[in-house]
């Protein structure tokens, strides 16, 4: 285990949670359904000149990569506003409401007035090139949570559009998804007081399980995003964008603390040694290369640049952190460009077939035996925009871990370069929405909810459910509590039951699909119930007829007068003399199954016996 | 409280005990003190609250349309930009909210900087800078005049940026008013702001230097062809119109097809053949003569013939009608009739003409009773023309002529394509 103080570890998490409702400019809806594809737009996204005279440097970076973005709008779910064709329309309220109620929770400075920004995206997820966000609270004195490490500031929290899905990328084409881009998203911004990576899957569970708490807060899947940002002594903020996976969250903060410290030992290996190598079209070395792959790039005009690092041999072979070799991580940064990838000495080179022309190219690149070559084949424009990648990379090495925003790999809880971090002049004012004064009249119709800990807590006591069932209860179902108030005969305890177990259970040993089962079906269920018309054993049977669409016929189910299930068992008994209570039982229930209560029945078995 | 300037650094301190930093920004609230913060975002302070502002440092000054320092190459062919106004070159300035002004070519480049490597841009125009609605005749004359001088020097081509609204009269004004014309004279506009990465400048400017250097000697309006960022259409100057309030393509031919298209790399391919071809040797005449007095009516259910009555009491020469369906109006058989307000117009000498409201089509006067009775009154009809281009032409004609009889002529002469003969269904809403 590491000594997370001894490192200087310092992290922090931003967490991006969306709402339901409607997007926040535009009146599409956010169930992300992806339909029908209704339309199809093309965009070129252009490096635009900040207020200081310079392009944003994350921009520019977007830009050398000549990229295509093509975006697919939804039915029902994209408009002109999503592919910035329209002005946006006025902020959903309910979203605002929502952010203000959860700035309130947190005990954030609301600002007086709250001003929507355009915040620049180059990366082709916003078909605008920006993201309309807002502050809606501030750090302040108590602005914070509690954890079993001590306090975790809360220091920002905004509303902001979501950005686009990824749906696909070839070379230099990228498709977008409309569906997702203009959801409202709630931002939240932690200090950097999270102590070790199991520290932070615990401040994200509290956070997530706050956020929870409110009534327009989406839940399942992809709905909560974590951006993750550490830094270790002598490495530097690092941050990893859009991780989903709560459980391994400790394992992707570790590797990354593991990659830093690696970056960190390779620059005091390098000590300060230079690297004044060039990249080199090698192309006429490989004519006859046995490589099939090179072979045929070569043929339709492709080129083979060819780079030294000196004294880096051996180092692409080490694992930067668990799961990546230092070689897969500086191959991000020819990737970026398009390249499938590079080769490196540092590799098995006879599964390229490459073995005999990597002996050539040392010869003739007077590499010595500490260094390490490394190859880019690929079209010339690609090809020399990748190994100077490469190149910029490997001289980053001499000063340590270069600042950047890194996209996540689920599979393996690594992360990827994604781009340079952005330079400050990203932001300026979103200019066709009117600012919001946060007055006493907004405020009023502000109000916080009681949180799923403490309504869990309550619904232990107040319906007597186990602490188990309570907290299941209180964080998946808020129907619940109306539903005790308007079937008041049947039980809490069963409704939690039928709620939370039953169809689960139907679903394991019935194989049926519980999903079909709707609100208005429950409540149907509960009604019947309510008014004795069907009894507990007969719960079974009507959801299942539910599920199959049978129209619900409750004499079906109806109870059995009691003398007649009496009747019935004396006369078994006096049929099948000395039978066996179970035997009694089985033939009692194979004809009355979902009309008698099961219990009551071997009562009055035991009394006729 | 102190003053501050924008850009400058200050310190906040609410009464409450609340420190906040960032740069100011004038406020258009007097109640609301407005600060950038470090990360970029802009909150409001409500000036009740706030004890004390100090200034930390001056901050810096923020270049409100950035400017690329891009060395114009020499060997390139050199073209002139007028600029009017509009959204394409104008820039909200983050600091005061106030609107800056396209003034110089780096300015230009840095919308677009591979036009460094198309053109060489010799001169920038200024006549006046204002949002298109804001103009009217005498806004044309100057850009026709300008554009005239620009034609008649060494440049390939001139270029005119200009606001959308309204982009449309002016190009039909100036191609009544250019005549012989000898080289391309392209119009172009933004309709997305240019501080976004999305906008459709960079396009459009691409395209439009590539429309300089063609051949086609014809006022067009160059800008997105589609939603997306493919290519542009060169569009007639007197057939093409707004039709969308926000969307990038929103120019679009009617009663026509465009005349080329043009995609950024520079390839241009041509829809029409019909236009005239590049003379650099002629020199362009231009002919400004326009008359004022005119107005652009539309008839719908129940309009009131009496808005005819006020333009004739105001002793107006000429007036347009959109007419309904193939060109009509209220007649004898409706409660208020358009043909005595029309008789009494023409009977003034006021030329009074219909064009179609559909837009699309041309107008038949013969076909219902109700047109003729129309037709009997003096309605002159104007084909397919466009309702503006038509307003556009009768005060250019007005300004020619003051016989009835040979403004009626004129009216009907075909002089820039303002006509079409030959409409296709592949025209509408093309």
């Amino acid at each position: 285990m590491l000594d997370y103080e001894e490192l200087g570890f310092k992290c922090g998490l931003e967490l991006h949670q969306q709402l339901s409702g409607k997007k926040l400019f535009c009146n599409c809806n956010t169930e992300l359904k992806e339909g029908n594809i209704v339309f199809t737009i093309k965009r070129k996204i252009k490096p635009v000149v900040g207020e200081t005279g310079e392009y944003d440097i994350a921009s520019e970076f977007e830009s050398a990569r000549d990229r295509t973005f093509i975006y697919q709008g939804y039915e029902g779910e994209s408009c002109l506003v999503d592919v910035d064709c329209e002005p946006p329309k006025k902020m959903n309220k309910d979203a605002l409401h929502t952010a203000l109620s959860v700035a309130k929770f947190f005990k954030l400075r609301i600002p007086d007035t709250i001003l929507v920004m355009r915040k620049t995206v180059s990366d082709g997820s916003a078909p605008s090139a920006f993201q309309r966000t807002m502050i809606t609270g501030l750090e302040a004195k108590d602005s914070k949570i509690e954890t079993s490490l001590g306090d975790v500031k809360i220091i920002q929290l905004n509303l902001e559009e979501d950005a686009c899905k990824k749906i696909d990328e070839t070379d230099n084409v990228v498709t977008y998804s409309l569906s997702r881009v203009g959801i409202p998203l709630l931002e939240l911004a932690t200090g950097p007081q999270i102590k070790t990576p199991e520290h932070a899957l615990e401040v994200a569970k509290q956070l997530g399980m706050i956020f929870r708490s409110f009534p327009l807060v989406k839940r399942g899947l992809g709905t909560i995003r974590q951006d993750i940002n550490v830094s270790i002594k002598e490495g530097t903020r690092i941050e990893i964008k859009g991780w989903q996976d709560l459980r391994t969250l400790p394992i992707l903060i570790e590797n990354e603390v593991e990659r830093q410290k690696f970056l960190v030992n390779f620059k005091k290996f390098l000590n300060n040694r230079e690297i004044n190598t060039k990249p080199e079209d090698v192309s006429y070395l490989f004519k006859q290369t046995r490589s099939k792959i090179i072979y045929n790039l070569l043929k339709e005009n492709g080129k083979v640049y060819a780079l030294v690092l000196p004294h880096f041999a051996g180092w692409f072979k080490k694992e930067v952190c668990k799961g990546k070799t230092f070689g897969r991580e500086i191959s991000e940064y020819a990737k970026a460009h398009g390249t499938k990838g590079m080769i490196h000495s540092d590799e098995d080179l006879s599964k390229y077939d490459l073995t005999q022309e990597f002996v050539k190219l040392r010869e003739h690149m007077k590499a010595g035996n500490d260094d390490l070559i490394v190859l880019v084949a690929e079209k010339e424009k690609m090809a020399v925009n990748a190994i100077n990648a490469v190149l910029e990379r490997a001289k980053y090495c001499l000063k340590g871990v270069p600042e950047e925003t890194r996209v996540p790999n689920h599979f393996n809880a690594t992360s990827s370069f994604a781009r340079p971090l952005p330079g400050s002049n990203r932001m300026y004012p979103e200019t066709d929405q009117e600012s919001i004064k946060v007055n006493n009249g907004l405020m009023d119709e502000i109000y916080i909810p009681e949180l799923i800990s403490e309504r869990a807590v309550r619904f232990e006591k107040q319906y007597n459910l186990n602490p188990d069932i309570a907290r299941q209860i209180a964080k998946e179902y808020y129907e619940f509590e109306e539903l005790t108030k308007g079937y008041k005969n049947v039980e809490p305890k069963l409704i939690a039951e039928i709620l939370l177990n039953i169809p689960k259970d139907m679903k394991k040993r019935l194989n049926l699909d519980i999903n079909k089962l709707t609100y208005d079906n429950y409540c149907e269920l509960f009604s019947y119930l309510n008014q004795n018309k069907i009894t507990k054993t007969a719960i079974v049977d009507v959801l299942t007829d539910m599920i199959k669409g049978e129209k619900i016929n409750v004499t079906k189910y109806q109870n059995v007068s009691e003398t007649l299930i009496e009747n019935a068992i004396k006369e078994i008994v006096a049929t099948n003399k000395g039978a066996p209570f179970n035997a009694v039982m089985g033939m009692i229930m194979d004809k009355y199954r979902g009309k008698v209560d099961g219990s009551r029945v071997a009562e009055i078995i035991r009394k006729n016996l | 409280m102190v003053k501050h300037s924008p850009g400058e650094k200050i310190q906040i301190t609410t009464k409450e005990g609340e420190v906040f930093e960032g740069i100011f920004i004038p406020s258009t609230d007097k109640n609301t003190f407005i600060i950038k913060l470090d990360n970029g975002y802009n909150i409001g302070i409500d000036i009740k609250k706030i004890k004390s502002t100090k200034r930390i440092s001056a901050g810096k000054k923020l270049n409100v349309f950035p400017s690329l320092n891009i060395k114009q190459s020499e060997g390139l062919p050199s073209v002139s930009v007028i600029a009017t106004g509009g959204t394409i070159s104008s820039r909200v300035d983050y600091s005061t909210g106030g609107v800056t002004r396209l003034m110089e070519p780096g300015q230009i480049f840095s919308l677009a900087p591979e036009i460094s490597k198309i053109v060489k841009i010799r001169k920038i125009e200024k006549p006046f800078m204002i949002a298109s609605e804001n103009m009217d005749p005498d806004h044309w004359v100057k850009i026709a005049e300008e554009t005239a001088k620009l034609l008649n020097s060494d440049d390939r081509g001139v270029l005119i940026t200009h606001g959308t609204d309204t982009l449309h009269y002016t190009a039909a004004a100036l191609s009544f008013m250019l005549k012989n014309l000898n080289k391309p004279v392209v119009l172009t506009y933004s309709q997305r702001s240019t501080d976004r990465g999305s906008t459709d400048t960079a396009l459009n400017l691409k395209c439009s230097m590539h429309a300089l250097l063609s051949d086609v000697a014809e006022v067009m309006l160059v800008g997105h062809a589609e939603a997306s960022d493919s290519f542009c259409y060169g569009l007639r100057g007197t057939k093409a119109r707004k039709m969308h309030t926000s969307m990038r393509n929103t120019f679009r031919p009617v009663n026509d097809k465009p005349l080329i298209k043009i995609n950024g790399e520079g390839n241009i391919s041509f829809i029409s053949h019909n236009y005239n071809k590049r003379k650099d040797a002629e020199k362009v005449e231009v002919d400004t003569a326009f008359e004022k007095k005119i107005a652009l009516v539309k008839y719908y259910p129940g309009a009131d013939p009496c808005i005819l009555d006020y333009y004739i009491g105001k002793k107006y020469r000429g007036i347009i009608i959109e007419a309904t369906g193939l060109g009509h109006v209220a007649t004898d058989n409706a409660k208020k009739s358009w043909l005595p307000a029309i008789k009494k117009a023409v009977k003034k000498g006021i030329l009074i003409c219909a064009v179609p409201q559909t837009l699309y089509g041309t107008l038949d006067p013969l076909v219902y009773d109700e047109g003729r009775k129309a037709l009997e009154a003096g309605l002159l009809y104007l084909k397919d023309i466009l309702p503006e281009v038509a307003y556009v032409k009768i005060g250019w004609v007005l300004g020619h002529t003051k016989n009835f009889e040979k403004a009626k002529e004129m009216m009907l002469m075909n002089y820039a394509h303002e006509f079409n003969d030959r409409i296709t269904p592949d025209m509408f809403l093309f």
